[in-house]
């Protein structure tokens, strides 16, 4: 059934169980995807995936339930299901439906088809090719893959609102093994081209494990640390959460309560933008259907506002900021942000180092998802990257860790460089540049 | 669900382009995620997950493409999509199903749907007051109740057919301690491969106690001491030491692209000689267990590492081919939309010579983590770190002041060799373990064991 089908059927069987508050909401993709290992063709794989999920208000509380099924019975099924969940909720919140924006921001995105199978094989066998092409010392072992998604989201409810969206997207990425006889090296490199040119992430990728080979160890002991832009996005994408203002209203976010307050030096502003051109995944509504927009979150080193859906804005007593997620068909509403960006400062790279004169330069942390405590803010890391001497990469690095606070870094943050780059860690979009912390513990040996 | 014939002429379309071998794979899971806050039920998040994957050989080349659309038309153009990818069209083959029986060795008492939904949220409640009891301090409390049910088939142009049901059930607590401006965490969350039957034995007030008490414990702890010491580390969820600096490189996935610290070294004497490690997917009614693997093999008790020497991998059919070794029933996915590869199941290291309390007196100055949280580990040079939870110094052979924020980081083949004393109160934990085909529920174990020496990543 279609998705026109599936809710005219689903408000039908609302109406004649007397409901009169609900929503359907239904997400479908489409991917298909190549990897080679070494100079062999490995993998083709593809998927189409879709699934729908009701929602309802009884009695002042919301319930919903959701399926993959499309059978007429299965999908019917949801209404009963979901006033049952509804029954076991504790309410403290009003149930909101809403009718819709005045208007909705137009994306600054193309849309991106799905590529045909041969297309993908040819650019995953060039991608091959121009990685070995990079160093002798390449291995086997070492993959290439690339693939696109398209996604479509739909959204509709008693309100009358009615919305769709749709997304590709497309990606390329390089894992460049070397083996030489004293170690194995390994390094990652991503586009969101499935050629993989922009940037060319076969020579980025072999450069990164060349320059890993004979790291050595760091002294235990408090150094001045740059981190490089792709783990600045790292760490914005494990402490992101704070900024939920569900989180804040929960008592699980340090920021509670410090909205026009300075939470970090003044030379950070940190972005969320719906619209930031090189993210293909846009949307003008968020999960209830609200516009999107871009906001500031630290202007100048000053907390501007917290993230917020319809039913947190008005437990806080504030105003959406279009910031309702339902990563996926079946999740309940949460809080995300589109795509946080942290401005770029005037100085290069190059410059910022320099300055820092000695120190380290971390390209890898690694156990995040364990090592790093959102609530608390509390980190320790496992590293690697290079001891800068006289503001030079001098020598790589590997098996340290690097430990602080996440908050009490943003107030010591001495240098932001000017090369902000967009990555995807851990499948939420981030944009970044390299930036100075000064003073922070670091185990090694 | 599907038909013989159906998945016969599935198979027969996937194999008819040139493949040597082709697998169908249907399954419907129906989960609930309960989440109490602030004391208040506040959501549930109900959910059906129905869909087909279809996977093809040529050699060691795979083709995969699943789908959620199990009409016939769409399962038929799943089935087009793999063929389309092998090679040329060409006549459907003819392929023989022999449906066998599987024999259920995880018994459930009450199955997850059976069971009225006030029961489980009357599970977190109890958690959540007995951590609220605790102390004063306590100042949030998160709990999450689990249950899934998942149901499927699997069948292979080598006539295999079986189907089979898997139970789990999960009770987590998060707990937020406050004290002045200072705030932290403490987390348990145990988990069980039968019916809700578990929690009359693994009582909801413990739960919430211990992750209470683990937040207490940080509150009035100082930030680790960082550099390198002598660390022991518990039992229970302790394992995932073992699951992160080894585990993963023992895994099929790696060792048969030669991506792993560990390829090539079957025989040789890896660990000390005091360790013997095991991935034993028969344990009954665990949470990592199941009647058959993802491939429709049986789960089995693989020995890993016995007395400090290398004896066997996990190995799925994919690694069974480029390694020219056996499967041993490890291949696993998180459901029909990834591929499946080997993973581990309830993978320990078995009890030791040492007694525990030697172990700690031993000590002359280092860390004892009682409880761990997760970790990573690059399999290609067995580099590894985890967090620990709740930690304490040890000073003069005696457990001292508790101390926080601290990590544990080194390479597998070297942490293996500096497993010195393992004790003998084995224990597991479970957790879920994240890898190319998905998250996938594991138990780690082990008896608290010492490390010689490793690097503590903290904070004075």
């Amino acid at each position: 059934m279609e998705f026109e089908a599936l809710k005219q059927a689903l408000f039908a069987a609302a109406k004649a169980k007397g409901l009169t508050e609900y929503e359907v909401f239904a997400k479908t993709s489409s991917g298909l995807s190549a990897e080679m290992l070494g100079h062999e063709l490995q993998s083709v794989t593809s998927d189409t995936h879709g699934g729908i999920c009701f929602r309802c208000a009884v009695g002042g509380c919301i319930g919903a339930a959701s399926t993959q099924s499309t059978k007429e019975a299965d999908v019917l099924a949801l209404v009963d299901r979901a006033m049952a969940n509804a029954a076991v909720i504790d309410a403290d919140e009003e149930p909101i439906f809403f009718e819709g924006s005045p208007a909705y921001e137009a994306k600054t995105c193309a849309l991106l088809p799905v590529p045909e199978t041969g297309e993908l094989r040819r650019a995953v066998a060039d991608l091959s090719a121009r990685v070995f092409a990079e160093d002798g010392r390449v291995s086997e072992s070492s993959s290439m893959g690339a693939g696109a998604d398209f996604v479509t989201v739909s959204l509709a409810n008693s309100k009358g609102l009615s919305l769709t969206n749709q997304m590709g997207s497309r990606y390329s990425y390089v894992e460049a093994i070397l083996k030489t006889e004293a170690e194995s090296v390994n390094a990652f490199a991503v586009s969101q081209d499935i050629a993989g040119k922009t940037p060319d992430i076969a020579a980025k990728a072999v450069k990164k494990a060349v320059a890993k080979l004979g790291a050595g160890r760091v002294k235990t002991g408090t150094y001045d640390v740059i981190f490089a832009a792709d783990q600045v996005r790292a760490l914005l994408s494990a402490f992101g959460g704070a900024f939920s203002g569900k989180a804040a209203l929960e008592g699980l976010s340090r920021l509670t309560g410090q909205e026009e307050t300075q939470i970090a030096a003044p030379m950070l502003t940190l972005v969320d933008d719906p619209f930031y051109p090189e993210n293909p995944m846009q949307t003008p509504f968020d999960a209830e259907g609200v516009a999107t927009y871009r906001k500031n979150l630290i202007e100048n080193g000053v907390l501007k506002t917290l993230l917020y859906d319809l039913t947190t804005a008005k437990k806080a007593g504030k105003t959406t900021t279009g910031n309702a997620a339902r990563p996926s068909y079946s999740s309940n509403v949460s809080i995300d942000p589109y795509c946080m960006r942290i401005e770029g400062g005037k100085e290069t790279p190059e410059e910022l180092r320099a300055r820092m004169k000695d120190g380290l330069y971390i390209t890898e942390m690694k156990g995040l998802h364990a090592g790093a405590n959102g609530v608390t803010g509390d980190f320790s890391i496992e590293s690697a990257g290079f001891i800068v001497k006289d503001g030079q990469l001098a020598a790589p690095v590997k098996t340290f860790t690097v430990a602080g606070n996440f908050f009490d870094l943003l107030m010591h943050i001495d240098g932001i460089a000017d090369n902000v780059e967009m990555g995807t860690p851990s499948l939420s979009v981030k944009a970044a540049p390299d930036i100075l912390v000064r003073g922070l513990s670091v185990a090694g040996e | 669900m599907l038909t013989k014939t159906q998945m016969e002429e599935l198979l027969g379309i996937a194999v008819s382009t040139g493949a040597d071998f082709a697998e169908v794979f249907a399954e419907r899971e129906h989960s609930n995620t309960i989440r109490l806050l602030s004391g208040k039920i506040e959501s549930v998040r109900d959910t059906v997950i129905v869909g087909v994957g279809i996977r093809a050989f040529c050699g060691t080349k795979t083709y995969y493409a699943s789908t959620s659309d199990v009409t016939k038309q769409g399962l038929l153009a799943c089935a087009a999509a793999v063929a389309g990818a092998v090679g040329d069209a060409k006549t459907p083959a003819k392929i023989d199903l022999v449906p066998t029986r599987v024999v259920n060795a995880h018994p459930v008492g009450e199955y997850p749907d059976d069971v009225a939904t006030v029961r489980k949220t009357d599970l977190l409640r109890r958690a959540e007051a007995a951590a609220r009891a605790t102390d004063e301090k306590i100042v949030q409390v998160q709990g999450t109740f689990l249950d899934v049910d998942r149901q499927f088939q699997v069948a292979n142009t080598e006539g295999l057919m079986r189907e089979d049901r898997k139970i789990r059930n999960r009770l987590a607590v998060a707990v937020v301690a406050a004290d002045g401006g200072d705030t932290q965490t403490g987390f348990f969350g145990p988990g069980t491969g039968r019916g809700i039957e578990f929690f009359e034995s693994m009582d909801p007030a413990y739960v919430g106690k211990r992750a209470a008490e683990q937040a207490l414990t940080n509150l009035r702890a100082s930030f680790c001491p960082a550099g390198t010491m002598t660390v022991a580390i518990e039992n229970g969820f302790g394992g995932v030491i073992f699951h992160e600096a080894c585990g993963h490189s023992l895994e099929a996935t790696s060792v048969g692209i030669g991506a792993s610290q560990m390829a090539g070294k079957l025989g040789q004497k890896i660990a000390n000689e005091k360790v013997t490690a095991i991935d034993d997917g028969t344990i009954v009614g665990a949470w990592g267990s199941y009647n058959i693997d993802d491939e429709g093999n049986p789960a089995a008790r693989n020995v890993l590492i016995e007395h400090g020497v290398l004896k066997g991998y996990m190995i799925d059919r994919l690694g069974s081919r480029r390694m020219g070794m056996p499967m041993t029933g490890s291949s696993r996915r998180e459901n029909y939309t990834f591929e499946p590869t080997s993973r581990m199941t309830n993978t320990f290291i078995d009890n030791g010579p040492d007694k525990n309390e030697d172990i700690i007196a031993s000590i002359e100055y280092g860390l004892y983590a009682k409880s761990m949280g997760g970790g990573s580990v690059n399999p290609l040079t067995g580099a590894f770190n985890f967090a620990v939870n709740e930690g304490y110094l040890v000073k003069n052979g005696k457990i001292c002041e508790p101390v926080r924020g601290a990590s544990l980081i080194g390479t597998g083949s070297q942490i293996l060799q500096d497993i010195d004393m393992v004790g003998q109160n084995l224990l597991t934990g479970q957790g879920m373990c994240g890898s190319s085909s998905g998250s996938v529920p594991t138990d780690v174990g082990q008896p608290l064991i010492r490390v010689r020496q490793i690097t503590v990543g903290g904070r004075s």
